[in-house]
């Protein structure tokens, strides 16, 4: 029913878990599982132009260097996501892996119909209001977008749990 | 990993998300829980019929909705019979229930209580201004649910259960249906 798994990561923790779901869902199921990073600005360690704070003009030395560390993070991304394969091929999936750059939200989307993917995992940064209205939720973009299933994976362990046993707890004394 | 999957569907539901939550479940050994939730958003919903005319509520009238509220939900359970029985035939542990109120609300709380790790919910597919009035439950339930989500989605093909279908299978499965004279497809004008 599910031959291709599209999975989103970043190098969050939360990412973590979405991998490790990924992985145990694409061995039961057998089917192919794909790795998408996306470079965004958004993105803590992706490199500034250093010359934009102090005055307009891009200096051949400042570009070079924005050059050298924007190099480096593409290299940083692609050794995570080989890192990622390899430990998910150890675990016996199929598994290939992507890097673009772009707005992530709709690169997931992009990525999602061309390859014909049956299901996209994205993780939940877990923002709420205001905070999700200014940073924008990605996962929120890509239920909206995506031309396939989405399965959002929530760190349970971390956030949820203590909401819910109180709610139980609750609903017990009721 | 995945050990009690919820499953949120109404008859408009795409056949695609109990194919899917039973091969999942099945994939993964996972506790299947079906629910449906009665709504005034539902098409079929009874709705009082003197609300329009005047507002003295006659006991016929009353009576005549009570029973059309019975039938309503009574469809609800055999709906959900029906797909329960399917998954047990495919080897699932399924159980359902029946819950009144706000969909996406009585989802989320559902999964809190039933400590569910995954939801999966289909998506009617509105988008823009229809999103907005009539609201959209998978929306509500990805940003509130305590677990994991699954929206279910396929454009390709829409196979749904037309309520149509529903009545022939349930009255083929079901000699003895109760009959109250009041079909609650056709319209119907007090007297």
């Amino acid at each position: 029913m599910i031959n291709k798994i599209l999975i989103a990561v970043d190098r969050s923790q939360n990412s973590k878990s979405v991998f490790s779901t990924a992985v145990s869902l694409a061995k039961t199921t057998g089917s192919d599982l794909m790795l998408l990073h996306v470079l965004s600005v958004k993105e803590e360690d992706h490199p500034l132009t250093p010359t934009y704070t102090y005055y307009p003009i891009v200096e051949e030395y400042n570009y070079e260097t924005y050059q050298k560390e924007y190099a480096k993070y593409e290299q940083r991304g692609i050794e995570f996501l080989q890192n990622l394969t390899q430990e998910a091929t150890a675990a016996g999936v199929k598994t290939e892996f992507t890097q673009l750059s772009g707005n992530p939200g709709r690169m997931i989307c992009q990525l999602a119909s061309n390859w014909s993917a049956d299901l996209i995992l994205v993780g939940s940064r877990g923002l709420k209001g205001l905070k999700e209205m200014f940073l924008g939720s990605v996962s929120n973009y890509v239920i909206h977008h995506a031309p396939c299933s989405v399965l959002i994976v929530r760190n349970v362990s971390t956030e949820s749990e203590p909401m819910s046993s109180t709610k139980a707890v609750s609903e017990q004394q009721l | 990993m995945i050990d009690k999957i919820l499953v949120a569907a109404d008859y408009q539901a795409n056949k695609l998300i109990f194919d899917s939550a039973i091969s999942l479940a099945k994939a993964t050994k996972a506790d299947l829980m079906l629910l449906h939730v009665l709504g005034e958003d539902e098409p079929s919903f009874p709705i009082m019929l003197n609300y329009a005319d005047h507002p003295v509520l006659s006991d016929y009238d009353y009576e005549l909705y009570k029973k059309r509220y019975e039938d309503y939900k009574h469809r609800g359970i055999k709906f959900l019979q029906a797909r329960a029985k399917e998954a047990r035939l495919a080897g699932v542990n399924t159980e359902f229930i029946q819950l009144t109120g706000n969909p996406g609300r009585e989802i989320c709380q559902l999964a809190s209580n039933w400590s569910a790790d995954l939801i999966l919910v289909g998506s009617r597919g509105l988008k823009g201004l229809k999103e907005i009035f009539l609201g959209s439950v998978s929306n509500y339930v990805t940003h509130n649910a305590p677990c994991s989500v699954l929206i279910v989605r396929n454009d390709s093909d829409s196979v749904s259960y037309s309520l149509d279908s529903f009545d022939q299978e349930e009255a083929q499965n079901v000699p003895e249906s109760p009959q109250h004279g009041l079909m609650s497809n056709e319209p119907f004008f007090g007297s």
